[in-house]
């Protein structure tokens, strides 16, 4: 069986709302820097709600901060 | 409060409750471990709520679960293995070894048995149970 994997824009989105920093990301998720960092090293999946956080954090949808490949 | 500063108040007050709970028992005192302790906890409890930035994030509940499911396994796994050894041993010149054994294998089972009770316990809260 192939191994799905969830992938992110989250480093991308981040330069392009003004280089928000992962500090200010974090403060705005409501989670801490290293989340983000691991997120952003695909080392760990968020649940459901953080990442709607995420999207909403950006303006944008969930698809275009994760995305599923199998 | 800073994350700094919490983090130097919960090195404090850890070794002064570890002080004070070395001491106890050392000077035979039982009263004062269990206050100690819960002082301790209700200061840190206090400390926390100050914190603005946030320290503890679902990440962290994760790595703590799945440490806590690793930490179960390998435990109950060693401490069976040590109580059946010990059982084993345990021979009439040796009734020292079966006791130790006799407890380490309750142990076992009284954390097995906690174990199914809390999961049973999430299991009903996350909608696992029909």
């Amino acid at each position: 069986m192939a191994r799905a994997r969830i992938n992110n824009r989250i480093r991308r989105l981040r330069f392009d709302h003004g280089e928000m920093t992962q500090e200010e990301l974090a403060s705005r998720v409501g989670c801490t820097r290293q989340t983000i960092i691991a997120l952003e090293q695909g080392k760990y999946v968020p649940s459901i709600e953080l990442a709607f956080k995420m999207a909403r954090a950006f303006g944008v949808t969930l698809e275009d901060v994760f995305q599923y490949e199998e | 409060m800073s994350v700094k500063a919490y983090r130097l108040w919960m090195a404090a007050i850890v070794v002064i409750v570890a002080g004070l709970a070395g001491w106890a028992v050392t000077a035979g005192n039982a009263f004062i471990p269990a206050p100690a302790v819960i002082v301790g906890a209700a200061i840190l409890y206090f400390c926390r709520r100050r914190i603005k930035v946030v320290i503890v994030d679902e990440r962290i509940h994760r790595i703590g679960e799945q440490a806590s499911r690793r930490t179960i396994e390998i435990a109950v796994i060693v401490m069976a293995l040590v109580a059946s050894t010990l059982l084993a041993l345990g021979t009439d010149n040796r009734p020292e070894l079966e006791t130790v054994g006799v407890t380490l294998g309750y142990s076992v089972c009284a954390i097995l048995l906690l174990y199914t009770i809390l999961y049973n316990y999430f299991s009903r809260k996350f909608g696992g149970k029909e």
